[in-house]
């Protein structure tokens, strides 16, 4: 299993290095940038040219492209150019947001969307099974920015429960930390039970038709065993790859979510990053999310050998 | 129900008001204000920024030798006063005795001469010392700037805000832009800055207050720290910022939808506080590129327009028309030139585009989707001139890309933008992209140029006044600049929030929360 891992870990190196490649190449062929964003719609082309100079931006692509990755390389991300900081630390600092809000979001996710999922594949075609799918349909259909305002406009206007936006770091206040990330993992997680339950009812009807559990069944197991062992340990196959596809998606941060509740996240970091066409976070942001993914795949894939003992790797 | 500019406006003139009057000696001292703002702080450093959220923050945090009033005319902080010498080529400024920066340190002229070269090096607007032939400090009280030249506009440069020439230890002196410690002499100085998030500055106990003055007067007068913290909290989306302020989570919010502002005005607990004449809607005109390199068509497209349905699309109804390319109440507005604004006259335009000879050529209008109004703007004047017979193309880009076509002369005829705190620091600095070498002088306009160079070389005030108005003409005239309106920036504070007065920035000094 360790030589497996190691084989994806150096695979992933190629596909790193081309995503690195293209976000550099798409970010700067794109028109404007960050000396034209600093200077402002009234300054001078010479005002501008000043601030590329000054930026490093006037030198050619290619030694500019060979610059950074031999920093990156030696571990240097480089510096923002409108953060005043190193896009190291721009990263550190917005990151345990997002984890925070991914992980919340993750075990709503998985706590209530693989129940849904397995009661309404045990109560198909019943008014349960008619009401999970139309929950989860809504879920997935409803605009997550509207549906936060509105979570904003009840549970913190009107009720009073939770604040309407704004992060507190756990260090501070575990308590004030949590009720900063209720309403943000809720929105984020609706959307997720909906797709998560889905996968879930399908796959188990699927497994339910099949011989073995027939077999459990004839055999006289309690439904209880039947279900939670024979069938759902087969259901988690193919589970397991929606949750990790959803995990990976929330790591790279959710740019409306934090925008709505004012989350300094990751995905607000990559969307500033964006409109400032602040090179050096944008490429970074991209290189981390990309890396993040290759190994929640693999972590997938490992994960896939310690459910279903058919699936082996490095014999 | 729609609120109207006028609700807006007539329904709250008691509560700004009332915001602004309590004597500061009836104030509480104390208590953390939070202030909802809706764009991220992207840099502390004003010799480096044109963004408004920066200066939302650090204009309580640093100073200048000489600021703007109320009224936007130019009055001394830093300085004690100013003297010219009769040639006009020496300006002499006393400093304040006693002003300390927040690091505990002294402020003398070796600092003021420190950070004016710093400008001079790094400032994006360092073209506002062109004229500055030396700098020099020759005791620890006393800054001097000789000139090259006379230049009679000098202190409206040197005082206007756009990106400040505020004074920071000499010890900054070499630091690029960006890089600056934020340490200045205002009544608040930083606690915390988390980018994306929040700025946190709290009172300054050795700030020194200019007993010059009684009260607040723009960015300078008496300024009191009553406050023992600001938060300046970034909440972007509108609909959360408003929720904040219901739920008192937040005191000030800045950019109320006008829907919203109509709620909240049945809100006890809450004023709304606006600022009309805060941003001019407009779109520059591209006179090498055809159709509008043809006077007559620029001409057609000037009398067509509606400005009133503009306006009203693009602002939801908070807004001003009036011709000036100042805001009313500047020493500089005029009105010269109305005749050739909000004409809304299409049989006419379609006349002087069969003059022209308009045949079909496309027309390309450039917009943005960062700026909503901007896109607004550009969607109605697109229909309108159409409905008067040209083809048109609207390109609509983030606000970055937007940037970077103005500059290609072959890519637009019509170019979308706003201009806020340029026409608020006076005639000198607004338009000047029409004016050769700028940026939109693709056609140079020998006559703009000259009737400019009289504006800021007359050393009578009168006189400039009345260059300025032949300016103004003469960009209307020649079809330079499409004004559309002015729109109204609708802030809104709980009642618990006093002495806090609508201005182009916030001031946080003289604020104070009830108990």
């Amino acid at each position: 299993m360790l030589r497996f891992a190691a084989t994806r870990l150096v695979a992933a190196l190629p596909v790193l290095l081309l995503v690195s490649l293209v976000s550099f190449s798409v970010m700067h062929l794109i028109p404007g940038d960050p000396a034209a964003m600093i200077a402002g719609p009234a300054a001078t082309n010479q005002e501008i040219e000043a601030i590329r100079h000054a930026l490093g931006l006037d030198r050619p692509f290619l030694e500019r492209l060979a610059a950074w990755y031999w920093h990156v390389l030696q571990g240097d991300f480089g510096r923002s150019i409108l953060l005043n900081t190193t896009v190291w630390q721009a990263i550190v600092d917005r990151l345990p947001v997002t984890f925070s809000l991914s992980v919340l979001a993750l075990l709503m996710t998985v706590a209530v969307g693989v129940p849904a999922g397995v009661l309404a594949a045990l109560r198909a075609n019943t008014t349960v099974d008619a009401a999970v799918t139309a929950m989860a349909l809504l879920g997935v259909s409803v605009p997550s920015f509207w549906l936060a305002l509105m979570l904003i406009v009840l549970f913190a206007v009107v009720l009073e429960w939770l604040p309407t936006g704004g992060y507190v770091p756990f260090a501070e206040s575990p308590r004030d930390w949590f009720r900063s990330l209720l309403m943000p993992s809720v929105s984020l997680a609706l959307l997720q039970i909906g797709l998560l339950a889905r996968i879930t009812r399908a796959t188990m009807l699927e497994v339910l038709q099949q011989d073995y559990v027939r077999t459990a069944r004839a055999k006289g197991l309690p439904r209880a065993m039947v279900i939670g062992k024979h069938a759902l340990k087969n259901v988690m196959v193919p589970v397991i790859t929606v949750i990790g596809i959803s995990f990976g998606l929330l790591l790279s941060g959710s740019i409306v979510i934090e925008t709505v509740y004012s989350l300094p996240g990751i995905g607000r970091l990559l969307a500033t990053s964006i409109f400032g066409r602040d090179y050096p976070v944008i490429q970074g942001t991209l290189l981390l999310t990309a890396t993040m993914l290759v190994l929640l795949n693999l972590v997938v894939d490992l994960l896939y050998a310690a459910i279903d003992p058919r699936v082996r790797y490095g014999r | 129900m729609a609120l109207t500019r006028r609700e807006v406006l007539t329904g709250t003139a008691a509560a700004t008001l009332a915001a602004g009057v309590t004597p500061a000696a009836a104030q509480r001292r104390g208590g953390e204000l939070v202030f909802g703002q809706e764009a991220s702080v992207p840099t502390l450093d004003m010799h480096f920024s044109t963004s408004v959220a920066t200066r939302n923050t650090a204009m309580n945090m640093y100073e200048m030798l000489v600021t703007r009033d109320e009224r936007n005319a130019p009055v001394a902080d830093l300085a004690e006063t100013w003297a010219v010498s009769s040639d006009g080529l020496t300006y002499t400024f006393p400093l304040r005795r006693g002003v300390r920066f927040h690091n505990g340190k002294e402020m003398t002229s070796a600092d003021v001469l420190a950070s004016w070269e710093r400008y001079r090096r790094i400032g994006i607007q360092r073209r506002i010392l062109a004229a500055v032939d030396r700098l020099e400090a020759p005791d620890s009280g006393t800054f001097v700037v000789r000139l090259k030249e006379r230049q009679p506009t000098f202190l409206d440069n040197i005082s206007a805000f756009t990106t400040p020439i505020t004074i920071h230890p000499a010890e900054e002196k070499d630091k690029e832009g960006g890089r600056i410690e934020p340490i200045g002499t205002a009544p608040y100085r930083l606690a915390e800055f988390v980018a994306d998030s929040h700025v946190l500055i709290r009172r300054f106990d050795d700030y020194a207050a200019n007993t010059n003055h009684q009260e607040t007067d723009g960015f300078a007068g008496r300024k009191q720290a009553l406050l023992d913290s600001v938060r300046l909290r970034l909440v972007r989306e509108p609909g959360a910022r408003v929720a904040g302020l219901e739920t008192g989570e937040l005191h000030i919010v800045e950019d109320v939808p006008t829907q919203a502002a109509q709620r909240l005005r049945n809100n006890r607990d809450i004023q709304i506080l606006p600022l009309r004449h805060w941003w001019l809607h407009a779109a520059w005109v591209n006179h090498s590129l055809p159709p509008t390199d043809n006077l007559l068509v620029r001409r057609a497209i000037q009398t067509a327009l509606d400005m009133e349905a503009i306006m009203e699309i693009a602002t939801d109804g908070a807004y001003d028309l009036q011709p000036g390319l100042q805001y009313p109440g500047n020493p500089y507005y005029t009105d010269a030139g109305k005749q050739y604004y909000n004409v809304n006259d299409p049989a006419r335009a379609r006349a002087l585009l069969r003059e022209a000879g308009y045949r079909d050529q496309e027309l390309v209008i450039v917009t943005n989707s960062s700026y909503h109004s901007m896109y607004s703007a550009a969607v109605v004047v697109t229909e309108q001139l159409r409905a008067i017979g040209m083809k048109v193309r609207m390109d609509v880009f983030d606000w970055a890309t937007a940037i970077a076509r103005r500059r290609d002369r072959t890519t637009w005829n019509l170019w979308f933008t706003g201009q806020g705190t340029g026409p608020a620091v006076g005639p000198f600095a607004a338009l000047i992209d029409v004016v050769s070498p700028q940026l939109n002088q693709f056609v140079p306009d020998p006559t703009l140029d000259a009737i400019y160079a009289d504006l800021v070389s007359d050393p009578d005030e009168a006189g400039r006044k009345r260059h300025f108005a032949r300016f103004q003409e003469r960009v209307y005239e020649q079809v330079h600049f499409l004004k559309f309106g002015d729109l109204t920036k609708i802030q809104a504070a709980r009642r618990t929030v006093q002495g806090f007065t609508p201005y182009r920035i916030p001031r946080f000094w003289n604020v104070s929360l009830a108990a």
